[in-house]
């Protein structure tokens, strides 16, 4: 096949026409040219006699363009010479005259040349057709797949045929070849000429031919031998318009775009950005007042609100449904839908009332939102609105308001719309063009940039303006003065009047007609009742606002007069038609505004707002110049990784499908094309990774090896994790050691109670409540699912917590109750780190590259350890053997001591039961016993006192026992009745006589007993003889009880210092006072005692054998009764 | 001014001597030594009010001091140990005192101890009741005290004890009977023993704490002031052990020849006379004493940063 390229390495210029002429009649090029450069061809493909030699002089660029201005003259409304142009197309001028007058008169020459004459750029368009073909053929060869395309190889075989039997024969003249192939130019020129356009084009020519003539047979020669080739420049509608925008957007892809016109982009899209938050503000501004309007018109509104919904029409409409309408339009065939369905359904699509609705205002609402969608298209039409955005500031330009005196911007026009200036689409397209006119009128150099621009944006609102309904804005008071004229004749031309849609109308004029009529009929029919029920709520609106507007006036009704179905049909044909040059004009302004190349011209305009918006994406992963770590990552999407593949996919075919173009287009579907943008494929930097190898898993298969892994523990059962708590080492002590804890803390806990219990009279409940201890659950594992072989062990927080569960109970064994989740969080987090640096000390070690490493692991641990704080790995031994083996010894230790403690505190009342309970005294306070036997073995639940008491255990609160210590106490005394009861008991008084009667060992302390009662009766006894009487004679006394004599004052001490206090000092000298007998009996005792003063007084009441001190011990107590602590002093005295 | 500043030249010497120091160091050694007491005093004297701040009150209460060493076991057990005793002279004093009158209370007390002295000692030492002992977890505490089991802190204290006997023993196996009495009566020297005044004046006391520590407190400073010169000294002792050692080497590796020509004579003065400890190398025992543990830095040694660290506690 490669042979096949000879054709461009011979440049064998035959084989090339030959292509080029296939191609051309295939109207490839229109995909690749401008308008002109089209032109240019035209007339050498036009030229059936010297074609060849024409084209071989074009190709090796021997030809001289001389473009003759011949529109130069047309302009400024001359509408003869336009209906000369578009001979056949009589109605489109006509509706060009009636409906769009202003544009046509305002058609300043804008289609400025873009190729010069000469033979410079005649050279160009050579070079240019030469890559076309080049193009062409690189696609033909280095298609992988050749199955399909045989209509593509047919073109080529064309060429090849010829060209092998150019080969083959030699001796067959060229000449031989050449009639075949006039022939078939002329087949093809003849299928040319069926062609509408093709018919179009003739009859340019035909127009031509006067000047052209001459050029026939014998061409003209320029100085350097250049064939001139005279090209008349004609405005019309070419076949361009039968061209598939998708078509165009296809050949993106066989450029590589670079991103030299982002920046540009960009930058017109942030402007038009800014420039909608200013309307924003506007709006925002503006709001307040539509508020009020709206409850204004509020009552209108509900009156007339059928009325509206059936008034709509599609001409406003056609524009937000301009994608619908066209599916629509190309699948009718298979609808089976009558258009008057059709319309009904798309009446009910369409959108509800917009801001624009107006009770009062006939056909606003339909004008305001074709008006506003106008500007907003022209807004964002970037490539050229940015200048014409706002108005012309001073600064930009000083001397603008000399020049120009009427300015005008898109945004002005906006507030118009907003503020309701406008009254009829004349008036707003007056302003439009207003713009670009100025624009053109101030910058009067061609050369000047912005003409560019207000030259395309001139060409876009052309485009655009005719979509818009031509409706006059009408007060509705006069609209139904109007009606009641004429509501028997015909329907009133209202908004509904000018109904479009977009394509196809022209296809079935007749129908549509017809169509319009009936829909209008029923429109007119339905206006009318509601009109007059609504009538009241009208005029009210109307009052109000004739209130509102009064500074403007209404403008007189434009199609209040009675129209006929001529009218009507008339306006459905030149709304066709104008939906046709708008059309086209798309496509002139596309391809006039591109100064060489109709692709990228095509392509940065198409693109504009998906490219902005890729840069805007883009900017974003950079900040200051720098990666901006802070941004999204680019990620392969799944999504967009299909529309690579796609794309791919389908540029084979497309390709393929380019050379069917003309009778296939239909069938190439939106390649590349998704939602209006083309598919960029230098901007989709993720979607054309491959994919990797590893698929990865998804959710589901994830699912299912858990499953898996599930129905395995479950047939197997559960295992404990690695994190579970072992029972056994260390770990039983501590939890046994924290239980001990727990058990100690109750006891307290009685203790305390029973101390409150002695000290107060009455303990209130709460006090009572024992404290809920929650015994340690080392049951407790990680969830089973965490548990399951599929998930991360080492999870950075799992491991969190079960070392902050380790944590805990270590704060625990240390003797907190319970701690603060804050103070275990930072603890474990100390813990963490320091482990964090013992491993890392022993990584460290091990990773060293001194001499260390040939130590052995033992010795790495070792120092390890010592450089975290462990001296010896003895300390930890040490540490576990004092802090936890010690501690349980010490804790069941006190355990023990404050358990007996509690015993005895209880003594009284366990004695009672002890047998019953044995050692279990706890058990029977709290009643723990209850728990063992069973649910409310007190009752005390039937008797609903745990609700009342707000105990939930089965334990007696210690209150209720409280009156029982006291009762069991009293209980048990009187029972029991053991010393107290002796000591009660009346006992007789035994007489000296009866000493004899008793036991013999006790007689002779009954002796003593009874000499002393008598000593002390007879000291009772006034004077000596009566003493000495008494003792002779009484024989017959009772016995005096120890307790019966008066009491004995022990001998004062002194305080270490030896000094007497000055409180015993007061004490003595307020209560002493000595009487005279006293000083005798004193005497009179010292004598009896002989001197028995001195005698030792620490052995006084149990030695009853020294009678006689034992005298002496009486009377000076006698004596000194209270004054004990002058006692020495008197002895020395006395001494 | 030397004077003034420095009170316990005396005390520190004979101190000295008893931790194996046989001569009489110079005044600059003794007056470092005072000067490095007097700012552990402070040190102690500050953080132990600190301990007391925290627990709201303002004095300063055994506990607070003994909180400051606790993790050295053998110390805290030989400091009850010196308390209990404390308390026992104290009682025997007052028993000294009020014993001619014959109290019977004390006369009872009395006669149980003579009778066992160890059970005596016992009963003491349980009145010091430490906070953080495990007991003080509860808020109920046994009434009758009788914690018969010997503790495991306590033999290791015991074992300290009897390292240290061991070297006391040692140093006094050589002496002779005057010296002898000389070593018991040096033991006998202490800071605060009949001069608390003069103890408190030269911590400055007043301008340290708010309220008046109480007496136990100055005997717990006492004792530890007079642990803090002992670990100097046997600290600087090691230094100058090691010190001469080098010396020695360095001198062998010098002249090894002069060394063995020389020939002793029975006149000759002893071989090396020995020095006494220079402030040099009391300095260099506080900085070993004063270096910071391991254990005291573990959890910074990946962190970087500046390590804080108190003066620690000798």
């Amino acid at each position: 096949m490669k042979d096949r390229l000879k054709i461009f390495q011979t440049d064998d210029v035959d084989s090339l026409y030959s292509m080029a002429k296939t191609l051309w009649e295939k109207k490839v090029f229109n995909y690749y040219l401008t308008n002109q450069q089209l032109l240019v061809l035209e007339q050498i493909f036009k030229d059936t006699i010297d074609q060849r030699e024409l084209f071989k002089a074009f190709i090796n660029s021997k030809i001289f363009l001389n473009f003759i201005e011949k529109d130069s003259r047309i302009p400024n409304g001359k509408t003869a010479n336009i209906s000369n142009n578009d001979t056949k197309d009589t109605p489109s001028s006509i509706a060009k005259k009636v409906d769009t007058q202003i544009s046509v008169s305002n058609d300043i020459n804008y289609n400025e040349p873009t190729i010069n004459n000469g033979v410079e750029s005649a050279r160009q368009l050579a070079l240019k057709l030469r890559y076309i073909l080049w193009d062409k053929a690189i696609d033909y060869y280095y298609d992988n797949d050749n199955d399909e395309n045989i209509h593509e190889y047919q073109i080529f075989d064309n060429t090849y045929d010829l060209k092998e039997t150019d080969n083959k024969s030699l001796e067959v003249p060229i000449i031989g070849s050449k009639p075949r192939k006039i022939d078939e130019d002329d087949d093809y020129d003849d299928d040319e000429d069926d062609d509408d356009d093709g018919q179009e084009i003739i009859s340019q020519q035909s127009t031509e031919n006067d000047n052209n003539t001459e050029h026939r047979g014998s061409f003209h020669y320029d100085d350097q031998e250049n064939i001139i080739l005279d090209v008349p420049i004609v405005y019309n509608e070419t076949d361009v318009t039968q061209l598939e925008n998708r078509l165009l957007v296809d050949n993106f892809s066989k450029i590589y775009h670079n991103f030299e016109n982002d920046k540009e982009t960009l930058i017109k899209r942030q402007k038009l950005e800014e420039n909608d938050k200013l309307l924003a503000n506007d709006n925002a501004n503006d709001n307040a007042n539509d508020n009020a309007n709206d409850s204004r018109n509020f009552d209108g509104k509900a009156s007339n609100r059928i009325k509206e919904s059936l008034s709509m029409n599609l001409g406003a409409a056609n524009l937000s449904l301009k994608h619908l309408l066209r599916s629509i339009d190309e699948n009718k065939e298979k609808l089976h839908l009558g258009e008057n369905e059709l319309r009904q359904l798309i009446m009910d699509v369409r959108k509800n009332r917009s801001k624009w609705a107006s009770d009062d205002k006939i056909g606003q609402e339909e004008l305001y939102e074709a008006c506003e969608k106008v500007v907003m298209e022209l807004r964002g039409y970037t490539e050229h609105s940015t200048a014409f955005l706002n108005k012309v500031s001073k600064r930009e330009a000083p001397n603008y308001n000399q020049i120009i005196k009427k300015p005008m911007d898109l945004n002005t026009i906006l507030k118009k719309l907003k503020s309701f200036q406008y009254k009829s689409k004349t008036e707003f397209v007056d302003d439009v063009m207003l713009i670009w006119k100025n624009c053109l009128t101030y910058n009067s150099d061609p050369r000047h940039f912005l003409r560019a621009h207000a030259i395309a944006m001139q060409k876009k609102s052309l485009t655009l303006l005719p979509l818009i309904p031509d409706i006059t804005i009408k007060d509705r008071s006069e609209v139904e003065a109007a009606f009641k004229e004429e509501e028997s004749t015909t329907p009133a031309p209202t908004g509904g009047g000018k109904s479009t849609s977009m394509k196809g109308r022209k296809r079935t004029r007749n129908g549509e007609t017809i169509i319009n009529n009936t829909a209008l009929d029923t429109n007119t029919s339905d206006v009318s009742t509601p009109l007059s029920e609504g009538n009241t709520g009208a005029s009210n609106a109307n009052m109000q606002d004739g209130a509102r507007n009064n500074s403007t006036l209404y403008p007189p009704t434009y199609s209040s007069t009675p129209s006929n179905l001529n009218n009507t049909k008339q306006n459905a044909t030149e709304t066709a038609e104008l939906e046709d040059e708008g059309d086209s004009n798309e496509y002139l302004n596309v391809e006039d505004n591109d100064k060489d190349d109709l692709e990228i011209q095509t392509y940065k305009n198409l693109t504009a707002k998906s490219r902005a918006d890729f840069c805007i994406k883009r900017s974003t992963l950079f900040k200051d110049n720098e990666l901006n770590p802070e941004s999204d990552a680019i990620l392969r999407d799944s999504k967009k990784m299909l529309k690579f593949e796609n794309y791919l996919n389908n540029y084979n075919k497309a390709k393929r499908q380019f050379f069917n173009a003309a009778d296939e287009s239909k069938n190439v579907d939106n390649n590349g094309i998704d939602n209006g943008s083309p598919y960029l494929i230098e901007y989709d930097v993720s979607g054309g990774i491959p994919s990797i190898g590893y698929k990865g898993k998804d959710d589901e298969e994830l699912n299912r090896e858990e499953y898996k892994l599930v129905d395995e523990v479950l047939r197997n059962g559960l295992k404990p994790s690695q994190f579970a708590p072992i029972d056994g080492g260390l770990n039983r002590v501590i939890n046994n050691n924290i239980g001990m804890m727990q058990d100690v803390r109750k006891l307290c806990f009685k203790i305390s109670i029973i101390r409150q219990m002695q000290q107060q009279q009455y303990v209130h409940h709460t006090q009572m409540k024992p404290p809920e201890i929650e015994k340690i659950d080392d049951g407790i594992d990680i969830d089973p699912v965490s548990r399951l072989g599929n998930h991360d062990k080492l999870d950075k927080n799992l491991i969190y917590c079960v070392l902050k569960k380790r944590v805990a109970k270590i704060a625990m064994q240390n003797g907190f109750e319970s701690s603060e989740p804050f103070a275990i969080n930072t603890l474990t987090q100390v813990t963490g780190e320091y482990m964090n640096n013992l491993a890392r000390t022993i990584k460290t070690h091990l990773e060293t590259p001194s001499a260390n490493r040939e130590q052995k692991h033992k010795n790495i641990l070792r120092i390890s350890l010592l450089q975290n704080g462990i001296m010896k790995p003895d300390e930890l031994h040490s540490y576990v053997h004092e802090n936890v083996l010690r501690q349980s010894i010490k804790l069941k230790d006190l355990k023990h001591k404050l358990s007996n403690f509690l015993k005895t505190l209880l003594r009284p009342a366990i004695e009672m039961n002890e047998k019953n309970f044995g050692d279990n005294s706890e058990q029977f306070l709290s009643g723990d016993f209850s728990n063992e036997i069973g649910d409310d073995f007190f009752g005390f639940k039937e008797l609903g006192l745990d609700k009342e008491l707000g105990i939930l255990g089965d334990t007696i609160p210690l209150h209720l026992l409280q009156s029982r210590f006291s009762a069991d106490n009293n209980l048990d005394e009187s029972k029991k009745a053991k010393r107290e009861d002796f000591e009660n008991g009346s006992l007789t008084k035994i007489n000296e006589a009866d000493i004899g009667k008793e036991i013999g060992l006790i007689q002779q302390f009954l002796k003593d007993q009874a000499q002393k009662t008598k000593l002390f009766n007879a000291k009772q006894l006034k004077s000596k003889r009566e003493i000495n009487e008494y003792l002779a004679e009484t024989h017959s006394f009772a016995i005096l009880e120890d307790e019966d004599y008066p009491k004995k004052q022990s001998r004062p001490k002194l305080p270490p210092t030896g000094k007497i206090t000055p409180t015993n000092r007061k004490k003595i000298t307020l209560s002493t006072f000595f009487l005279p007998e006293d000083n005798d009996e004193e005497a009179n005792s010292l004598q009896i005692n002989g001197g028995g003063g001195l005698l030792d007084d620490d052995d006084d009441d149990t030695d009853k054998n020294k009678l006689e001190s034992d005298g002496y011990d009486y009377g000076r107590d006698d004596d000194l009764f209270s004054a004990s602590a002058l006692t020495p002093i008197v002895e020395v005295n006395g001494q | 001014m030397n004077s003034d500043k420095y009170k316990y030249r005396v005390e520190i010497q004979q101190m000295m001597f008893v931790s194996g120091e046989p001569l009489d160091p110079p005044v600059e050694t003794t007056s470092l030594i005072e000067d490095i007491v007097r700012s552990q005093v402070i040190e102690i004297l500050i953080q132990s009010s600190k301990t007391a701040h925290s627990r709201g009150t303002k004095s300063i209460a055994p506990e607070d001091v003994i909180f400051l060493i606790r993790n050295d076991k053998a110390k805290v057990n030989r400091l009850r140990t010196y308390l209990s005793w404390k308390d026992v002279r104290k009682n025997a004093k007052d028993q000294e005192a009020g014993g001619v009158e014959g109290a019977d209370l004390i006369e009872d007390s009395l006669n149980t101890s003579s009778k066992n002295p160890n059970d005596l000692t016992k009963m003491k030492k349980s009145k010091i009741r430490l906070p953080w002992e495990l007991q003080f977890m509860f808020s109920e505490q046994p009434l009758e005290d009788d914690n018969e089991e010997l503790d495991e802190s306590e033999r290791e204290a015991t074992v300290a004890s009897l390292k240290r006997l061991k070297a006391a023993d040692d140093r006094t196996r050589n002496m002779t009977r005057d010296e002898y009495v000389h070593w018991s009566d040096c033991r006998q020297a202490s800071f605060t023993f009949r001069k608390a005044r003069r103890f408190r004046d030269w911590a400055g006391f007043a301008s340290l704490t708010d309220g008046k520590p109480s007496d136990d407190v100055v005997d717990i400073l006492g004792f530890l002031t007079f642990e803090i010169v002992c670990s100097l000294t046997e600290e600087a002792l090691i230094v100058k052990k090691e010190e001469e050692s080098l010396a020695k080497n360095n001198k062998q590796t010098n002249n090894e020849s002069t060394l063995q020509k020389k020939r002793k004579n029975l006149f000759d003065g002893p071989d090396e006379a020995s020095k006494p400890l220079t402030p040099q190398q009391i300095i260099e025992a506080w900085r070993r004493l004063q270096k910071v543990q391991h254990k005291n830095k573990a959890l910074r040694n990946f962190g970087g940063g500046r390590l804080l660290s108190q003066t620690s506690l000798i």
